[in-house]
């Protein structure tokens, strides 16, 4: 049997006001496949996204990169395996140091590791600016930019950088949290195009959070529905109109059909 | 890595750093140009006005005045320069470490820096160089006793506010240890802010270290300081005041050369936000 690329179990998350977050959820992920998890504000869904990509100390729980225990290992070993997990966050000018040029902040994963080669830049791993070049071509963006400040870029290609950076040292599993949130109706479906793209493409395996449950409908294959930290409801994405769906899960369709 | 093209702006962002960098230069090298010892004694040729021998006269002890000037101005600012970079060596990586670390740690040791913050500086300069003695060395180790809580602060800040953007968990889930996303991530804002405030104070160092030279407790006589100067001067302002007001000149010009440099780079980083 293939290995889930990331296992999560019985996560708990509270905080120091004593507010949990996240109160006993499991997850696994398979690779290829696109999860999606959607939930409202305040369910805990960007809690959990932190706390799988080790960025909050676990309160209780498990989770497994491939087989690694993750929540066994100590901080520097965390560090040499977490570029296997990349993220996308909500809002790309938060996420990209408007003091660096484009490239540097693309080029900062492969930079801090150059033992490794993901496959479509193979050939020019050596060149630091073809292989900036190279993704930016992946993610649709002209190589022009690589020299410019984040100012200079629209939001949508800011959103773009972050997936390059992202997808630019092979992840087994890239977290998207709320990665068109920010952006208008046009734009949000083009990056949601070029995700999909990318995953069939590179085979890559998505946690995809969002409150949008026609965008989570689109890219995922199997989707979560969070609320108050905990997991309600859960299926496949051709069951989203089944009649066991939870009561919530039917509100949320009824809200996103009116 | 190359670069596409020269990029002007920086240098036009940075101007007021360059010419306030040039006038120290000018500072530090203009005593070799003086026309006398600025320490040579002359009694015989005292207290004259300003002629073709002596450019701006000569003081009580028949000694050089210009020469006196370019060799004190050597003493002055570069002793103002000295302590704003020993200021800046301390200051910016223990505010950095404190907003970094966070915890414990910057909670007590924020507690510190208020209690050197609760007084004037200038109060606290004048009590520890008069607790010390006086003397240089005195003077540079009080004046940034009493100045490098402000600036451990505003770096602590600056970092604070910066930790906490995505650009910096990216950084951190991109492997990176922590002193590189310190050095990549954080120095590049703190340093901007950093660098107006050290110009803006550049100034007021100078005039502290002038105004503790005149009270006796930094520079001592021979050594040529500007505040030392108008000290020594004090009991001849009726009959030469040249002998005082020129000093005061030039201490002048240099506090308004910096301010009006830090506010200049002031405006212009502010800018580009």
């Amino acid at each position: 049997m293939m290995l889930d690329v990331l296992t999560a179990r019985n996560i708990k998350k509270t905080y120091s006001s004593g507010y949990r977050a996240v109160n006993g959820v499991s997850i696994s992920i398979k690779k290829g496949e696109c999860v999606g998890l959607i939930g409202e504000s305040g369910s805990g869904k960007s809690t959990l996204a932190r706390c799988l990509l080790m960025l909050e100390k676990l309160e209780e729980g498990e989770i497994f990169l491939y087989d690694k225990p993750l929540h066994l290992m100590k901080k520097r070993e965390i560090r040499k395996v977490r570029h296997h997990m990349q993220a996308v966050f909500q809002n790309p000018s938060a996420a990209i140091n408007p003091k660096l040029k484009i490239m540097d902040s693309l080029m900062e994963v492969l930079d801090t590791h150059p033992e490794i080669t993901p496959v479509y830049i193979q050939d020019v791993r050596e060149d630091r600016e073809r292989c900036a070049a190279r993704l930016m071509e992946m993610v649709g963006l002209p190589k022009r930019y690589l020299y410019c400040y984040p100012h200079e870029l629209s939001g949508g290609q800011k959103q773009r950088v972050s997936i390059a950076r992202a997808i630019s040292i092979e992840p087994s599993i890239i977290i998207l949290d709320e990665p068109t949130a920010s952006l208008d109706v046009c734009t949000q479906q083009q990056i949601l195009n070029l995700l999909k793209e990318l995953q069939k493409q590179l085979n890559l395996s998505y946690l995809f959070i969002s409150h949008d449950l026609s965008t989570v409908y689109f890219l995922s294959e199997r989707i979560f529905v969070m609320k108050e930290g905990v997991f309600l409801d859960s299926f496949y994405k051709d069951e989203l109109f089944s009649l066991q769906r939870h009561p919530y899960t039917k509100k949320l369709i009824s809200l996103f059909e009116s | 890595m190359k670069i596409a093209k020269y990029d002007y702006s920086m240098i036009r962002k940075w101007l007021p750093v360059l010419f306030l960098f040039a006038y120290v230069i000018t500072v530090a090298i203009a005593p070799a140009f003086a026309p006398y010892d600025p320490l040579e004694i002359n009694m015989s040729d005292r207290l004259s006005e300003p002629s073709e021998k002596h450019l701006l006269g000569t003081d009580h002890l028949g000694r050089d005045l210009f020469s006196r000037i370019l060799a004190g101005g050597r003493v002055t600012v570069g002793t103002g320069f000295l302590v704003l970079t020993i200021i800046l060596i301390v200051g910016v990586p223990l505010g950095m470490l404190s907003g970094f670390i966070g915890g414990r740690f910057d909670r007590y040791f924020m507690r510190i820096i208020d209690a050197f913050l609760a007084f004037p500086d200038f109060i606290i300069a004048i009590v520890l160089s008069g607790i010390l003695g006086p003397g240089m060395v005195n003077l540079v180790l009080a004046i940034v006793v009493a100045k490098w809580g402000s600036y451990v602060r505003l770096v602590r800040s600056t970092v604070l506010a910066e930790k906490e953007k995505d650009y910096v968990l990216m950084a951190v889930i991109s492997g990176l240890p922590a002193y590189k996303i310190i050095r990549k991530h954080l120095l590049p804002h703190v340093m901007g802010n950093v660098l107006v405030l050290a110009t803006l104070d550049l100034g007021k160092i100078i005039l502290m270290i002038a105004s503790l030279s005149y009270i006796g407790l930094g520079a001592q006589p021979p050594t040529p300081e500007w505040g030392a100067m108008l000290n020594e001067c004090k009991p001849y302002f009726y009959s030469s005041p040249h002998l005082m007001v020129i000093p005061g000149i030039f201490i002048m010009c240099t506090v308004l050369i910096s301010n009006l440099a830090g506010d200049m780079l002031r405006d212009r980083l502010d800018i580009e936000k």
